[in-house]
C-alpha cells in the first residue's frame, strides 16, 4: 500500500510542472463569468487526451482548484459571481471591497481557498483507501443501487424539483441505452446511425451538455452584467498578507467550513454552491450574537465560510469518484471521462489497479494548493479585468474549442454535430430547470448500470429478489430511503417546533 | 390566489402591469418541451425494440427505466397546468434576447454542413469572423485578427501536435 502512495508522490513530483499551468488557467477561466471548471475542462479534454494519464488528471485537478479561487475575483471585486458558490463570496467581499479593503477581502480568499484545499486533500488521501476497502466488497447487485443513488441524489438536488432532477438522470439512462444491447447485440434506438451503434459517445455529450449550452445561456443572459468596480481600492500585496492573518486568527470557522465542503462534495451532485451556502450560514449560526448582523456588510468569516467550502468540495468530490466509479460534479465527470478514455479501470477497483496514478492525483491536490497560494495572490492585481471580456468575443472563440473538442475522441464529424444538439437540449434544460449534469451522469453511469443489474440477475438465477435480501443491499436501500424522506420530515418537524 | 381547474389564475386585478404578466396564468408551453423530448424518445425506444420483436430482457430494462421517466413527466406536466407560468415568462415575451442565441446556432450548423467542403481551416476562420460581426464586434482589423489567432491555435494544437484528423477541403483529402 504504502508503495502505491509514495510512487503516486514520486509521479506527482516528476510531473509537477504541469501544476501551475493548470492553476493560472484555472484562475484566468474562473475569471470569466459563465466558464466553471467543468465546462473549461470539457473544452480542454482533447488536450488532456493526448497527455499521459497522470498528466492529464493532474492537470485537471489543478485547473479545478484554480477555477475555485479565479471564480471568486469579479466576486469580490466587481460584484460578478460567475457560479453560486462565488455569489456567496460575494455577499461579504463585494461590501469589504466597496470599502477599501479589497486587498484584505482577495487575501482571505486566497488563504482560505488554500487551506480549504489542503484540510480536503488530507480527508481524501486518508479516507479514500478506507472506502475503497470497503467498496471492493461490493458485488454487481450493491453497485446496482449506489449507481442508483447517485443518479437519484443528483436529481434531488435539482433547483427545479425532484421530478425535474430525476427526468434528467433517468433520461441520461435512457438515452444510454443507445447501441448495441450487451448480452443478444440487437440494435436500440440507433436512429439507422452506424455512428450511434457503440452507444452514445460520451464526450460529445459531455462537451455539449457543460460547455456549448452554456455559451447559449450566456449569449441569451448577455447585458445582464454591469460595471461596478467603482470604488473598488487598490490592492496591494500588504493588504493580502493581511487577509491571510485574519484567516489564521479564525480558525475554527476554516476548519468547520472545510469539512462541511469536503463531506458535501462527496454527496453526488451536491456541488460547491451548495456546501458554500451552508458553510455560510453555520458561520452565521456559530458566530457571536453582537456580530451576526454583520454578515452581508463585509464580515471576513462570510468569505472564509464560501472560500474554504468551495475548496473543500474538490478533494471530496474526489471520494465517490476513485472509491466507487460515481462522479460527486459535474468536474469529476468530465475526470472521469478522461480515465475512462485513457483505459483506467474505473469503479471500486481503481484504487488496487492503478493506484499509483490515482495517488498521483491526489497529492496534485496539496502541490495545487500551494500553487494557487502563490499565484493567486500574483494574479489577484489584475486578473478580475477578464471578467469584461465580452460575451461576443468570447463565445465564437470558446465554440471553435467546443466543437473540437467533441470531435477529438472518435474524429467524426458526426459528433460536432451531436455538440450542437446536446448543446440545444441542455440549453433548453437549464431553461426549464432540468439539471444537465444528472443527464450526463446518467449518460456516464448507463452501461455500468445494466451490466451490474443483469450481473445481479444472473446471481439471483433471474430473480429481482436478491436486490431485497441481501444486508448489504438493505443498508444502501435504507440510506437510498432515508435521502429521499428525511428532508421532508425535517421540514414538517422544523414547522412544528415554529 | 384561486385557481381554476386549468391552472388558470382569478381576481388579479390588483397586480401591477408587469406582476400580471408573470402571473397572467398563461401556461409557457416551452415547459412541455423536455417531457415532449423524453415522452418521444420513449416511444421511439420501446416502441422500435418492440416492433422489431427483441428478446424480453432487452426490452425490459428500457421498460424499467421508462417507468419514473413517465411519472416524473405526468407529475411535471399536472405541476405546470397547475401552476401556471411559474416561469418568467418577461422572457418569452421579449423575442430580441433569443436573437444572439439563435444567430450562433444557426452559423454554427451552417459551419458542420461547409467544413467537410471547404476544411476546417477555413471554416473556422470565416466562422468566427462572422459571428462576430453578426454580434456587432467593432474593428474589422480585431475580427479577423482574433478568428486568425484562433484557427492558427487549433492548428497548432489539434492538428500539428495531437494529430487529430480535423475535416480537410475537398481539393485536399
Amino acid at each position: 500500500m504504502e508503495e502505491v502512495v509514495f510512487s503516486g508522490l514520486s509521479m506527482m513530483l516528476s510531473g509537477i510542472w504541469i501544476v501551475p499551468i493548470g492553476i493560472f488557467i484555472g484562475i484566468l477561466v474562473g475569471a470569466i463569468p459563465g466558464l466553471s471548471a467543468g465546462n473549461s475542462l470539457a473544452i480542454l479534454m482533447p488536450m488532456m487526451l493526448g497527455l499521459p494519464v497522470e498528466l492529464a488528471l493532474m492537470f485537471a485537478v489543478s485547473l479545478y482548484c484554480g477555477s475555485e479561487v479565479g471564480s471568486s475575483y469579479p466576486a469580490i471585486l466587481l460584484n460578478i459571481p460567475g457560479t453560486g458558490s462565488a455569489a456567496v463570496a460575494a455577499f461579504d467581499g463585494y461590501p469589504m471591497a466597496r470599502n477599501g479593503k479589497a486587498a484584505q477581502a482577495m487575501g482571505i480568499s486566497i488563504f482560505s481557498s488554500f487551506a480549504g484545499g489542503m484540510l480536503s486533500g488530507i480527508v481524501c488521501i486518508t479516507t479514500a483507501p478506507l472506502i475503497s476497502r470497503i467498496a471492493l466488497k461490493l458485488s454487481a447487485v450493491e453497485m446496482t443501487i449506489v449507481i442508483l443513488f447517485g443518479v437519484a441524489v443528483l436529481g434531488q438536488l435539482a433547483s427545479g424539483g425532484l421530478a425535474r432532477g430525476l427526468i434528467a438522470g433517468f433520461f441520461g439512462l435512457l438515452v444510454a441505452t443507445t447501441g448495441l444491447d450487451p448480452i443478444w447485440g440487437q440494435p436500440r434506438a440507433t436512429f439507422e446511425s452506424m455512428y450511434l451503434l457503440d452507444g452514445v459517445p460520451i464526450i460529445p455529450a459531455l462537451v455539449g451538455l457543460l460547455a456549448f449550452s452554456e455559451l447559449l445561456s450566456i449569449l441569451e443572459k448577455e447585458g445582464a452584467f454591469e460595471n461596478t468596480a467603482a470604488g473598488v481600492g487598490a490592492i496591494g500585496f500588504s493588504g493580502i498578507f493581511s487577509g491571510f492573518r485574519i484567516v489564521l486568527r479564525r480558525w475554527g470557522n476554516l476548519l468547520r467550513s472545510s469539512m462541511i465542503g469536503t463531506g458535501i462534495g462527496a454527496v453526488p451532485g451536491a456541488g460547491a454552491a451548495i456546501a458554500s451556502f451552508i458553510s455560510y450560514q453555520q458561520a452565521i449560526t456559530f458566530a457571536p450574537e453582537q456580530q451576526k448582523a454583520t454578515f452581508g456588510k463585509g464580515n471576513p468569516d462570510g468569505i472564509i465560510a464560501a472560500e474554504a467550502s468551495n475548496n473543500g468540495v474538490v478533494g471530496g468530490s474526489l471520494i465517490p469518484l476513485i472509491t466507487l466509479g460515481v462522479p460527486g460534479s459535474s468536474t469529476a465527470a468530465v475526470l472521469m471521462v478522461i480515465m475512462a478514455f485513457q483505459g483506467l479501470a474505473v469503479g471500486p477497483r481503481l484504487l488496487v489497479q492503478n493506484g499509483d496514478v490515482v495517488y498521483a492525483m491526489l497529492w496534485t491536490q496539496f502541490s495545487a494548493a500551494v500553487f494557487m497560494l502563490l499565484i493567486g495572490t500574483i494574479c489577484a492585481y489584475g486578473i478580475h479585468r477578464l471578467a469584461y471580456v465580452p460575451t461576443s468575443l468570447m463565445v465564437p472563440v470558446v465554440s471553435v474549442f467546443a466543437l473540437v473538442g467533441g470531435f477529438a475522441a472518435r474524429q467524426y464529424w458526426f459528433d460536432m454535430l451531436l455538440v450542437v444538439l446536446f448543446g440545444v437540449l441542455g440549453y433548453i434544460m437549464k431553461k426549464y430547470k432540468y439539471p444537465p449534469p444528472a443527464m450526463l451522469l446518467g449518460i456516464i453511469l448507463g452501461p455500468l448500470l445494466e451490466g451490474n443489474l443483469l450481473r445481479g440477475l444472473k446471481m439471483g438465477l433471474g430473480s429481482p429478489e436478491i436486490f431485497f435480501s441481501r444486508p448489504e443491499a438493505l443498508i444502501l436501500w435504507g440510506l437510498f430511503l432515508l435521502t429521499f424522506l428525511m428532508p421532508p420530515l425535517l421540514r414538517r418537524l422544523r414547522s412544528r417546533g415554529k | 390566489m384561486r385557481l381554476s381547474p386549468l391552472g388558470f389564475h382569478r381576481g388579479e386585478s390588483h397586480l401591477a402591469e408587469g406582476e400580471c404578466m408573470r402571473r397572467s396564468g398563461k401556461i409557457d408551453w416551452g415547459e412541455f418541451i423536455i417531457p415532449g423530448i423524453v415522452l418521444a424518445y420513449i416511444i421511439y425506444n420501446i416502441g422500435l425494440q418492440l416492433f422489431r420483436s427483441y428478446r424480453f430482457s432487452t426490452v425490459a430494462y428500457s421498460m424499467l427505466l421508462a417507468i419514473p421517466l413517465v411519472l416524473c413527466c405526468f407529475a411535471v406536466i399536472v405541476d405546470v397546468c397547475r401552476k401556471g407560468a411559474e416561469h418568467d415568462t418577461s422572457a418569452s415575451v421579449s423575442p430580441k434576447r433569443f436573437r444572439k442565441p439563435v444567430l450562433f446556432l444557426g452559423l454554427s450548423v451552417l459551419l458542420l454542413l461547409i467544413m467537410p467542403v471547404i476544411g476546417y481551416l477555413i471554416s473556422f476562420f470565416l466562422y468566427i469572423s462572422t459571428l462576430m460581426l453578426a454580434f456587432a464586434v467593432q474593428g474589422k482589423i480585431k475580427i479577423f485578427a482574433i478568428a486568425g489567432v484562433t484557427t492558427a491555435i487549433v492548428y497548432a494544437i489539434f492538428d500539428f501536435w495531437l494529430k487529430l484528423s480535423l475535416p480537410q477541403p475537398f481539393w485536399v483529402s
